[in-house]
């Protein structure tokens, strides 16, 4: 109980993450009010480039802000598989590739975009402003971690065996409020205290 | 501050319940104790046993929770009860597919997102 108590605190501290798109710390620095050029990846986007490459068995878990870890971790986790490690280095290279030119997603005329690639010439800091990965040498668990959209590339076996999906699709349903956690928590304990002195006996 | 002689918790399913830090990484110049978000080499000294991990066996693990409070870049402060970490392989693969206990955030900052992602609660 104390630690809901502690995480209800935390949360009435930060102001809520959706209002706030969470900025890595790579990116630390620039400010999220800005137009962001070359921006962090957009759900549909990261859907469209997922079927491009072929990446099996795409599944979106919304773990926003009633969800797992109290929407403090992300608001959608995606999960695909590939069917060796160099096509999960792939699948984590396209969706790089997209976050790098968005223009690609539409096509804009040439003067407009000439006037984007300039903009982003001379805004250093929004160039950075790039999602991060992890475990590209590796191959079997790529992350790819964009603020609020986390995408998870693994290798068949790897999925298997971490199992994401019953973590994400088993705790979505329950905590929805502080409160509700922490009625359920008092309860168990008055019940362990009941069965106690039973095992002694 | 975890340094080598450490005895810490794992905080995950892979087998071990007991870690010894006999390395930092890193460890080299100034820096002497590890902190949230460190490798630190370590043995393992009390196992589950019929798990594939054994006692006495030198692995890597990434520091999660540390007694010494730990602050953030928004000037918040973490203090846990225990030391635990979480074992992972020479690529950054974790080797248990659940993390118990709270971890925070800042671990996902720290190209630790894995971890963050197996765990229950996030600080």
């Amino acid at each position: 109980m104390l630690s809901a108590v502690r995480c209800g605190a935390l949360r009435r501290w930060r102001p809520p993450p959706h209002l706030l798109p969470r900025i890595l710390s790579s990116s630390f620095g620039t400010s999220p009010a800005r137009p962001q050029v070359g921006a962090l990846l957009e759900l549909p986007e990261v859907e469209k480039v997922l079927r491009d490459v072929r990446a099996g068995d795409v599944r979106v878990f919304p773990v926003g802000e009633s969800g797992l870890h109290g929407g403090a971790c992300a608001d959608y986790m995606v999960v695909a598989t590939g069917r060796s490690d160099w096509h999960v280095r792939n699948i984590a290279q396209a969706l790089l590739y997209k976050a790098r030119t968005p223009w690609i997603s539409f096509p804009l005329p040439p003067l407009e975009r000439s006037k984007m690639k300039i903009k982003q010439k001379q805004k250093g800091s929004d160039r950075i402003l790039m999602p991060s990965v992890e475990g590209q040498q590796a191959g079997k668990w790529v992350v790819i971690d964009s603020g609020s959209i986390i995408i998870h590339a693994l290798e068949e076996r790897a999925r298997e065996y971490y199992d994401l999906e019953s973590i994400w699709s088993k705790e979505v349903s329950p905590n929805t409020s502080i409160q509700e956690l922490e009625t359920s928590l008092v309860k168990t304990r008055r019940r362990n205290l009941s069965q106690k002195p039973m095992k002694s006996i | 501050m975890i340094q080598p002689q450490t005895l810490l918790n794992v905080a995950d399913n892979s087998g071990a319940r007991k870690l010894m830090c006999i390395r930092v990484i890193g460890a080299a110049g100034n820096q002497r104790y590890a902190r949230i978000g460190d490798v630190i080499i370590a043995v393992i000294k009390d196992a589950v046993p019929q798990m594939p991990l054994e006692r006495s066996e030198v692995i890597r693990a990434v520091i999660v929770r540390t007694r010494k409070e730990f602050k953030g870049d928004d000037g918040i402060i973490i203090r846990y009860d225990d030391n635990a970490a979480v074992i992972i392989d020479q690529k950054g693969n974790p080797k248990g597919t659940r993390v118990f206990g709270a971890v925070a955030e800042e671990l996902r900052e720290l190209n630790l997102t894995k971890i963050v992602s197996l765990a229950p609660e996030v600080l």
